[in-house]
């Protein structure tokens, strides 16, 4: 357990916002985390289940965060969660609304909970908290913005080539499915992409 | 009263969107609403750009804009906003930082706009300013959670298809270069899709 809440410290105190006037409330958070959870690669995360509201900590592992495509038979990747990530049901906690996306462990994860409740219960005591919130946030939709200006290029290696360069947390963990589903391509074009260039994934 | 109903439709605007529950904070965003200033924009006109300082908070009363995100290669349009959406440069009001966007209108509208400053302001009584800032990175997460669904779409039709039922007016706001930019597809391939859906002219 240790080892595990030294990466949720660790996580805190590399968010943009972080000061040493934070410790007092990150260990406040610490000390109210309350269920550690392992599983399997392949496995399906039962806790994010509907209605679930909580803050989820992935201390190790990759999880891959499905949606059921609307457009397609089946459900579709709609990111990689790299170790030393905050993950939540968005639907849940932002709209109010069933989740529409669901996790899966792509290797085998350990994952932390922090309950909502605790968070309202520190927020009173340690205001701060909710400049965490933000902080890590904010970092997620940054990210999703980035993404955005790869999923706009129009030459597929173009894409490959960004995410090798930008998130090479993920690019030297992903198969070639989980890529292709990444940078929203099919198997056959990023096949292609590669056959073309002479360049391969590894 | 033209500016009283503005005001009311800024407050509902942002009280759909920021899941303002208890009696007190809607008062406060009641309050809040009434500090925002009406101005009307044209085609082309910025509604913030790159050396803008002031971080509004834009509620958009009519009309449609686009938001842009500049890089070396060139200006790449990033989202676009339409009637009942809040606007705002995430580098200026969120993070303090030189925006890295710009936005301009695309169809004549109505914005409503407050300073960065009477936001955080609002912050010094209490928790109601981080529950707007809160809100509004929520609601960017979210729009861009559903942008990205539009371009996960392998198939040029489903991310076109997608990108309508987020967007339904798009057709007739930007011209097709900057369309086939913003879906990430060759303007052969966008040509092709919508002459099958029956949106353009067979030459």
């Amino acid at each position: 357990m240790k080892r595990v809440i030294e990466a949720l410290r660790a996580y805190f105190k590399s968010l943009p916002v972080y000061t040493p006037a934070f410790d007092e409330t990150i260990e406040a958070v610490i000390s109210r985390v309350d269920k550690k959870i392992e599983y399997k690669r392949g496995e399906h995360l039962a806790e994010l289940s509907p209605d679930n509201k909580d803050f989820w900590f992935l201390t190790s592992g990759f999880l891959k965060e499905m949606y059921r495509n609307p457009y397609s038979q089946g459900d579709t990747l709609f990111n990689l969660v790299p170790p030393q990530s905050i993950f939540v049901n968005e639907d849940t906690l932002f709209l109010g609304k069933h989740p529409q996306h669901y996790f899966t462990a792509y290797t085998d994860v350990i994952i932390l909970r922090f309950s909502q409740k605790s968070f309202e219960d520190i927020f009173r005591e340690y205001p701060l908290v909710q400049l965490l919130y933000l902080s890590g946030t904010a970092e997620i939709q940054k990210n999703r913005r980035t993404r955005l200006t790869m999923l706009r290029m129009p030459k597929t290696i173009d894409r490959v080539n960004w995410v090798k360069t930008n998130r090479p947390d993920l690019y030297r963990f992903m198969d070639r499915i989980t890529l292709a589903q990444y940078i929203g391509v099919s198997r056959a074009s990023l096949y292609r992409a590669f056959d073309k260039t002479g360049k391969y994934q590894y | 009263m033209s500016d009283r109903i503005d005001h009311d439709a800024v407050y509902n605007f942002l009280h759909a969107q920021l899941r303002i529950e208890s009696l007190e904070e809607r008062y406060k965003l009641r309050e809040f609403s009434r500090k925002f200033q009406i101005k009307s924009y044209q085609p082309g006109e910025l509604l913030w750009d790159l050396e803008s300082t002031t971080g509004d908070l834009n509620v958009i009363l009519s009309g449609a804009f686009g938001e842009y995100f500049k890089e070396k290669e060139g200006n790449h349009l990033l989202r676009f906003y339409r009637k009942g959406k809040c606007a705002f440069s995430e580098d200026l009001l969120l993070y303090s930082k030189p925006s890295e966007t710009f936005t301009r209108c695309l169809v004549e509208g109505v914005v409503a706009s407050v300073p960065r400053s009477l936001l955080l302001l609002a912050g010094e009584e209490g928790n109601f300013g981080p529950s707007i800032l809160s809100g509004l990175i929520n609601l960017s997460m979210t729009e861009y959670r559903y942008t990205t669904y539009e371009m996960l779409q392998t198939s040029v039709e489903f991310r076109i298809k997608a990108a309508l039922e987020q967007f339904p007016e798009l057709l007739n706001v930007i011209p097709r270069k900057e369309l086939s930019d913003y879906l990430g597809i060759s303007r052969a391939s966008l040509f092709r899709t919508l002459k099958m859906f029956g949106h353009e002219k067979s030459n």
